[in-house]
């Protein structure tokens, strides 16, 4: 079954995800997202719910509930519909809870990180501003 | 005779606060409050209570508008329909679903250590905006500002490195220059 977001029609992906191991990178689903102890991840996250057992370093968009058990560590930002923090977690983050986040409908993709600088055409020359070379 | 850990100092919702405010026991606030408000045991604050300022208490439960720093020892809890914008550190943090919460969180077992030292470095920041407006000063700065006028440092256009590393090349490059014209 596919589904696709009512905003933009971009097919949504419903993977529930376990990491158990260290990444470094970008993560979209809508599903939910489990690091695991042992596990780190640095990058961005975008998904539907995000229960950090292990370390998070990043930037992560939560549609639902944001759960940070005793032991875990974040650092970064976090956006969510709730958070939770357990006794024995750590957490030096920015947070933005809200009943209904102010996500677009370009959120939950990932923007691609700028590699170059594009350089800007002229699209138009009028021969006023022109001169003769000396 | 009363018990102090079952009493709770409530203020009603008709009162409005300013200042600082110190209670000893569980409180439940339904008014308006500005200022520095400490409460050691559980601090609840109504649908009604608006709060802004600093907020140092032993467990909140916040279930109205407050535009304040928060240091809780214990945990906060933002019941639905709270609204909390500032930095908050504590050890236990609990945000339901219909809570609205930006800012700053330090939550973690140091936290209250940060917060401290967070203060300390705010309250020598309100010192020294309040030497600039020309305000009267505390009577525990006086003594240091007297001993930073008798030893003034030096004034710099650029930063302190950045001066050592032009001042140990001086002599290099006129050295270099004087080479240079008598060659």
């Amino acid at each position: 079954m596919s589904v696709r977001c009512p905003s933009c029609t971009r097919p949504l992906e419903f993977k529930d995800l376990t990491l158990r191991a260290r990444m470094q990178g970008d993560v979209s689903t809508m599903g939910h997202v489990e690091l695991s102890s042992p596990s780190e991840m640095i990058g961005r996250l975008v998904c539907g719910q995000f229960t950090n057992t292990g370390r998070f370093e990043g930037q992560a968009v939560v549609y639902g509930a944001i759960v940070l058990t005793g032991k875990s560590l974040t650092i970064g930002e976090l956006t969510g519909k709730s958070l939770i923090i357990h006794h024995g977690a750590t957490a030096r983050a920015k947070a933005n809870i809200l009943p209904k986040p102010r996500l677009g409908p370009n959120s939950g993709k990932l923007r691609e990180r700028p590699t170059r600088k594009l350089i800007p055409r002229i699209a138009a020359v009028s021969p006023k501003g022109l001169r003769p070379l000396a | 005779m009363s018990d102090a850990r079952t009493s709770k100092t409530v203020l009603g919702p008709d009162c409005r606060i300013s200042g600082e405010l110190t209670l000893d026991n569980d409180a439940l606030i339904m008014g308006q409050f500005t200022g520095t408000l400490r409460v050691t045991g559980t601090l609840e604050l109504s649908e009604s209570s608006q709060v802004s300022g600093m907020i140092i208490a032993g467990a909140l439960r916040l279930a109205g508008h407050a535009e304040a720093d928060v240091v809780v020892e214990d945990a906060v809890e933002l019941l639905p329909g709270a609204q909390l914008v500032g930095q908050l550190y504590t050890s236990r943090l609990n945000i339901v679903e219909g809570a609205t919460f930006q800012g700053d969180v330090c939550v973690g077992p140091k936290a209250i250590q940060a917060a401290k030292e967070a203060l300390k470095q705010n309250d020598e920041h309100d010192a020294l905006s309040s030497l600039d407006q020309g305000m009267t000063q505390p009577a525990s700065s006086i003594g240091q500002d007297q001993d930073q006028q008798e030893d003034p440092a030096p004034i710099t256009t650029v930063p302190g490195s950045v001066n050592q590393i032009l001042q140990r090349r001086r002599p290099k490059v006129l050295s270099a220059r004087n080479g240079n014209g008598i060659g």
